[in-house]
């Protein structure tokens, strides 16, 4: 299995690497810039604030989340579209290496590239308030938390993502639909937590707004693992070769 | 020796859209079994199912002794595949391709590079090597494709209409590759409505219409069954009254002039009442000069089209 999927990681890489390089470069890299924007423009004016509160932190995550999209849309919608899903289908590829490969190729590139966000956030701070003459970093348990996050979200939008590509006939479809996916997941809980009796609300805040930030950082973690592990085997279970649309 | 592929029943719908009703079929090891049918009759459908790409409705399907639903892994583990797509990677360079389907079946280091430069210059794409395959023109991406299933020497080689899109030159090239390829114990079975293809290069035919089949032999066992043979004859200088009496004399020619080069027309004509000889008489007689006696498209075009016409008469 994992030598299947290494061998469809490696694929999508290189075809990665050609489109970096080609047509459509300039769209990819002004995206590129705008993502280092994002993360060091908060740096850059919120200072120490910006590493030392969760709120902040967890902005680097979301941009991990966000790279991961493009590519697990991407992923058997656009071979579909472009007519390569049948015969990836019909080598001798395990199923388990293809849906593994392919999450692989969205969530590792997402990991590395959040990691580098995070760093550029932390280097930002840190030039701005050199005159501090120590280092600023985010508490410990926050900082190991935000790294685990920034591979953890991806996992999740990739896991999403894939049950989302494998039955959609268009890269378009696909997006539409982990569009409304992810609003759904902001949003019901939200709407539940208003709907929910006061006490439960209460609660709640009290939790958010405590100063116990590990018991906060220790539910946020499992809540993602939990999420990311059912995702992921869901979409190794519906992908099933001989029921899947190939055109 | 038991059959390489081996079909029974098979049966598949799509909603409203029935595309399988019962397939059988029978493939020897060895053979060039050409799988041969209109447009919609079934043949892309079945080589899914033979690849467990489709689960079917009813009926059986085993490929090298393996079934295609449960064990469909297997199949596709000693099967070379061109699908109704070439299924090449836009963004990735002709080699790339096949460096990928190469390390899929497990080859790799100077093993594979070796296996690359032969199929490469065995299809004449060694130029384009280090192209991205997006560049390529139709033909070209088809003759990748074809490379890339024979890249790891399968036992099986399926191919949805190989030589579609390609050159004459190519196509031909294709079709003596495949011969050589049966003699060195591979399995081809290949799809295609190309009679003159089955013709040159397959030991067996099957006819599917409607997701049937229709007939089923070697290519002289289905002339035998339904070869009529349509000629058509051309004279110099139009005859007076000739298109009468030709009608009068038998009911299975028509007569046109043919427009161009000086007055001329052609007799088409179906064997069956009379013979060939018999019109030729027929015509001197009358005072024709006949410049040309040709049979149109092949014979088995003929009983093509007549299996087809038979099928529809019965529906
Ligand atoms: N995925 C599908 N959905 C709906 N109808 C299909 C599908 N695949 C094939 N068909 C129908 O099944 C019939 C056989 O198709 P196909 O096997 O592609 O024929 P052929 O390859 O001989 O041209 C056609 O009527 C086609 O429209
Ligand atoms: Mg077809």
């Amino acid at each position: 299995m994992w030598r299947d999927a290494l061998i469809v990681f490696s694929k999508e890489w290189k075809a990665l690497a050609d489109q970096l390089g080609g047509d459509s470069r300039f769209g990819l890299w002004m995206v590129g810039a705008l993502f280092v924007g994002l993360s060091t423009f908060g740096a850059f004016f919120a200072g120490p604030a910006w590493v030392e509160s969760p709120v902040a932190l967890v902005n680097y995550p979301l941009l991990a989340a966000s790279i991961a999209i493009q590519p697990i849309v991407d992923s058997f919608a656009g071979e579909r579209e472009r007519h390569t899903l049948e015969t990836l289908l019909a080598s001798r590829l395990s199923d388990r290496g293809i849906v593994a490969g392919k999450i692989m190729a969205a969530v590792i590139p997402a990991f590395v590239a959040g990691l580098v966000l995070l760093a550029l956030g932390l280097a930002t701070v840190n030039l701005k308030h050199a005159e501090a003459g120590s280092l600023i970093l985010p508490p410990g348990s926050l900082f190991w938390a935000t790294v685990a996050l920034i591979g953890l979200l991806p996992l999740l939008v990739a896991g999403a993502g894939t049950i989302v590509s494998l039955n959609s006939s268009t890269v378009r479809r696909a997006q539409q639909m982990l569009g409304f996916a992810i609003v759904g997941v902001i949003l019901i809980p939200f709407l539940v937590v208003m709907a929910a009796p006061e006490w439960i609300r209460a609660e709640l805040m009290a939790v958010a707004t405590s100063s116990d930030l590990d018991r906060l950082i220790l539910l946020a973690l499992s809540l993602a693992t939990l999420l990311a592990v059912c995702l992921q085997v869901v979409a190794v279970k519906r992908f099933r070769r001989g029921r899947l649309p190939l055109d | 020796m038991s059959p390489v592929i081996d079909v029974h029943g098979l049966s598949i719908a799509f909603g409203d859209t029935v595309a399988l009703r019962g397939l059988n079929l029978e493939v020897d090891p060895g053979s060039i079994f050409g799988f041969l049918g209109p447009n919609g009759a079934g043949k892309t459908t079945t080589i899914r199912l033979m690849l467990g790409l489709l689960t079917p409705d009813a009926g059986s399907c085993r490929v090298m002794g393996f079934d295609a639903t449960m064990e469909s892994d297997r199949i596709r583990a000693q099967t070379g595949a061109l699908l109704e797509h070439p299924g090449v990677y836009e963004r990735l360079t002709v080699e790339e391709n096949l460096q990928l389907f190469g390390r899929i079946n497990r080859l790799g280091g100077a093993e594979l590079d070796g296996r690359i430069s032969e199929v490469l210059d065995r299809f004449g794409l060694s130029s384009r090597r280090r192209d991205r395959a997006g560049t390529l023109s139709k033909g070209m991406k088809q003759k990748v494709g074809i490379a890339r299933a024979v890249l790891h020497q399968p036992r099986l080689l399926v191919l949805d209409e190989p030589t579609s899109g390609l050159d004459p030159e190519s196509a031909a090239r294709v079709r003596a590759d495949l011969v050589d390829l049966a003699e060195e114990g591979v399995t081809v079975f290949l799809t295609t409505h190309d009679l003159d293809e089955v013709e040159r290069i397959c030991t067996r035919v099957a006819v599917v219409e409607s997701g049937i089949i229709r007939a089923e032999g070697t290519v002289r066992e289905l002339l035998a069954r339904v070869g009529h043979r349509v000629h058509r004859v051309r004279i110099a200088d139009d005859v007076p009254a000739l298109a009468e009496a030709l009608r009068s004399w038998d009911s299975n020619t028509s007569i046109a002039p043919v427009t161009g080069a000086g007055p001329h027309v052609v007799v088409n004509f179906e064997a069956g009442v009379h013979s060939v000889p018999d019109l030729v008489a027929f015509l001197v007689h009358r005072g024709a000069r006949i410049e040309e006696v040709r049979p149109v498209g092949s014979e088995l075009e003929t009983a093509y089209l007549n299996l087809l016409s038979e099928a529809e008469d019965v529906a």
